[in-house]
């Protein structure tokens, strides 16, 4: 019976010892900051970046990016985005200029138009939704529920941020859009930012060119995370009926 | 004592988006100003607009922002890259006889 009792005693004790040793890992866990170092840089077609993560001096993950010079993401996105306006545009204009002349068979053509679309609708279905521009994409959450979860979403954020001190913030970013009064109105909205982001101080640099489509830049930051006012804001913002109510939602979508 | 150099304002001309009202497709022509510090860092930036290039099928018209008409030639001694644009639009404005 006695050594019954030494024993659970020695269990107990052992147990613990690991609890604390648990809560001392999770404790220096949450009160070593996280290092994070990002270089990017893009220069004519070529982008450049490497990151790397790091916790008391130990590297967790690092790696280096390179994309291929042939392909320009953002510049193709925005040239397709302008051709498909145009291609709608023009076919409008091509359409009303015809429109004069061809009063007379327009008629018989709409009838052709409506007799293919529904042909197209019951050949193709969902297919032919899919193209036309105008369609409503179904969001995975309640558009009202999260215009309700907004001030809490932001306040997380704000809470987020805290927990993140910038060692090393650079950012110089030349960039220009197909017209030159979309450039001018970006360059507002990101000094917009920037100043509201108290980032001012920081070595950022925008340069709008009104040449045309660009992207050119380098982004360097030196960031610091600690978990603890991470885990602080997550936990204050679960405690947010607006915001359990938007993630039920999304977790059931 | 170091000297006190002035920032530099560059001028280029510049042709806005297309606008389509109807069967009328307008282009304004701005006039874009920077303002460059010493070193070519871009302190500042604004748009005038300057003119409007009416394309109508049929016809093509330019119009000063005062609202005076100018020559379509002058339009296009401002900002050449609105050739290319002209000749774009009248192809599309071209009725196709089949």
């Amino acid at each position: 019976m006695l050594a019954w009792v030494e024993v659970s005693s020695i269990l107990l004790t052992a147990l613990s010892a690991l609890a604390a040793l648990i809560f001392v890992l999770l404790l220096v866990f949450l009160l070593i900051p996280f290092h994070l170092d990002l270089e990017f840089k893009k220069q004519g077609l070529t982008v450049r970046g490497r990151y790397r993560i790091s916790w008391l001096g130990i590297t967790l993950k690092k790696e280096a990016i390179e994309s291929s010079p042939a392909e320009d993401a953002f510049a193709s996105m925005l040239r397709e985005l302008q051709d498909s306006e145009s291609g709608r545009k023009g076919d409008a204009q091509a359409k009303t200029a015809q429109g004069v002349v061809e009063s007379e068979t327009r008629t018989d053509k709409m009838d052709e138009q409506k007799t293919k679309k529904n042909t197209q609708a019951e050949d193709a279905g969902d297919e032919d939704a899919e193209d036309k521009p105008g369609r409503d994409h179904a969001l995975p959450i309640n558009f009202g529920t999260l215009l309700d979860a907004f001030p809490a979403i932001i306040r997380v954020c704000k809470d987020l941020l805290k927990s993140l001190s910038f060692r090393k913030l650079s950012c110089h970013l030349c960039f220009g859009l197909d017209d030159p009064v979309d450039t001018a109105m970006m360059s507002g909205y990101l000094w917009a930012i920037v100043s509201a982001l108290g980032l001012f101080r920081a070595n950022v640099l925008i340069s709008p060119s009104f040449g045309g489509i660009m992207l050119e830049g380098d982004f360097v930051a030196e960031v610091r995370a600690r978990m603890l006012w991470a885990l602080v804001a997550l936990i204050n913002s679960l405690r947010e009926r607006k915001v359990r109510t938007l993630l039920r939602e999304a977790v059931r979508s | 004592m170091q000297d006190i150099k002035l920032p530099v304002v560059e001028t280029e001309f510049r042709v806005a988006k297309e606008m389509i009202a109807g069967n009328k497709t307008i282009y304004t022509v701005i006039k874009v100003s920077i303002l460059k510090a010493e070193d070519g860092k871009i302190m500042g930036s604004w748009l005038t607009p300057l003119a409007m290039l009416f394309i109508e099928p049929g016809r093509q018209y330019a119009l000063s922002i005062t609202g005076e008409k100018m020559p379509l030639e002058m339009i296009l001694e401002l900002a050449p890259s609105l050739k290319a644009v002209v000749d774009k639009a009248r192809g599309i404005h071209r009725i196709k006889v089949t």
